[in-house]
């Protein structure tokens, strides 16, 4: 069997780990603009809030950030689950977000002119106490 | 004093041999016992059923070209994102996908291969390996999921396309 190029290269997975590295840090300093440069502008993010509501819109991660500031606590640990040539999915598992709630989130990333952009992400939250949580 | 050497060397393999008398490869296979196995939750086995299933019909609206299966597996508001085989970026909403096979109609040849990659109770990471979208074309599906109101439908979908030797 012919050997031929690796297509997943070590500094695309170092690129992806960095993008996801950079999103957890928005968070966690409350960064609107940081987490902004790490989607594409016309992602999406979806999952529900512990009042039941529904969200499929990017801009209410922007909003809920502004409106609930850092996340100084905040644990996390990330995984690329698969990745092809252009594009990948991550795992990022949360900790100790606001108000102590965690959050398994999937990070649905493509590579757009040499950069990583996350376009979707998808959150579930866990919580013990809903009073806490915003 | 060369012969009182020799007795000490030859005490010394003594006890290395005992040593090894007393440490047999195996000790420990007869004394661990099997751990059991931990119970996974019924309603993830359900859940998991249900997710491949909505993958399931999603392939086959794309192998028979019924538009209306795939707007079953999606969400309304769902987005996908990928690059043709010309590199050319597909970006925004799904309906890029329906006007797609609508345009040029069943992918016959379609096959895949998919795995639930992680599920949550809500949400569930699904990688669709296609083979044969096209003649010599291959695709690889990363497609995110979201379970409303009971029903798991796909919010995202981001795909890498190769070819296919």
């Amino acid at each position: 069997m012919q050997n031929t190029e690796n297509v997943n290269s070590i500094a695309d997975y170092d690129a992806i780990l960095n993008v996801a590295q950079v999103y957890v840090d928005g968070l966690k300093i409350g960064d609107v603009e940081q987490l902004k440069q790490t989607f594409h502008p016309d992602g999406l993010m979806a999952g529900t809030m512990p009042d039941g509501k529904l969200t499929t819109k990017l801009q209410f991660l922007f909003d809920f950030t502004a409106e609930n500031g850092p996340a100084p606590e905040v644990k996390s640990h990330i995984s690329i689950l698969h990745k092809a040539e252009t594009a990948a999915v991550v795992l990022v598992e949360l900790e100790n977000l606001q108000g102590g709630v965690g959050s398994t989130d999937y990070l649905s990333m493509l590579l757009v002119d040499g950069e990583w952009k996350i376009i979707s992400k998808a959150f579930n939250l866990y919580w013990v106490n809903m009073d806490k949580v915003c | 004093m060369k012969k009182a050497l020799l007795i000490l060397l030859s005490l010394y393999s003594t006890v290395i041999l005992a040593n090894n008398d007393l440490k047999p490869y195996h000790t420990n296979a007869t004394e661990t016992k099997n751990p059991e196995l931990p119970k996974i939750p019924t309603q993830e086995i359900e859940d998991k059923k249900a997710i491949l299933a909505v993958i399931d019909t999603y392939i086959k609206g794309l192998r028979t070209g019924r538009v209306d299966l795939l707007q079953k597996c999606f969400h309304k508001d769902a987005i996908m994102f990928g690059y043709s085989i010309q590199n050319k970026i597909t970006e925004g909403s799904v309906q890029h996908l329906y006007d797609i096979i609508e345009k040029h109609g069943a992918l016959a040849k379609v096959t895949s291969k998919n795995s639930v990659l992680n599920q949550t109770s809500n949400t569930a990471s699904v990688l669709a390996e296609l083979k044969t979208t096209a003649p010599h074309e291959n695709s690889t599906d990363y497609l995110s999921l979201m379970k409303i109101n009971g029903e798991w439908k796909i919010i995202s979908k981001v795909y890498h396309l190769s070819y296919a030797n």
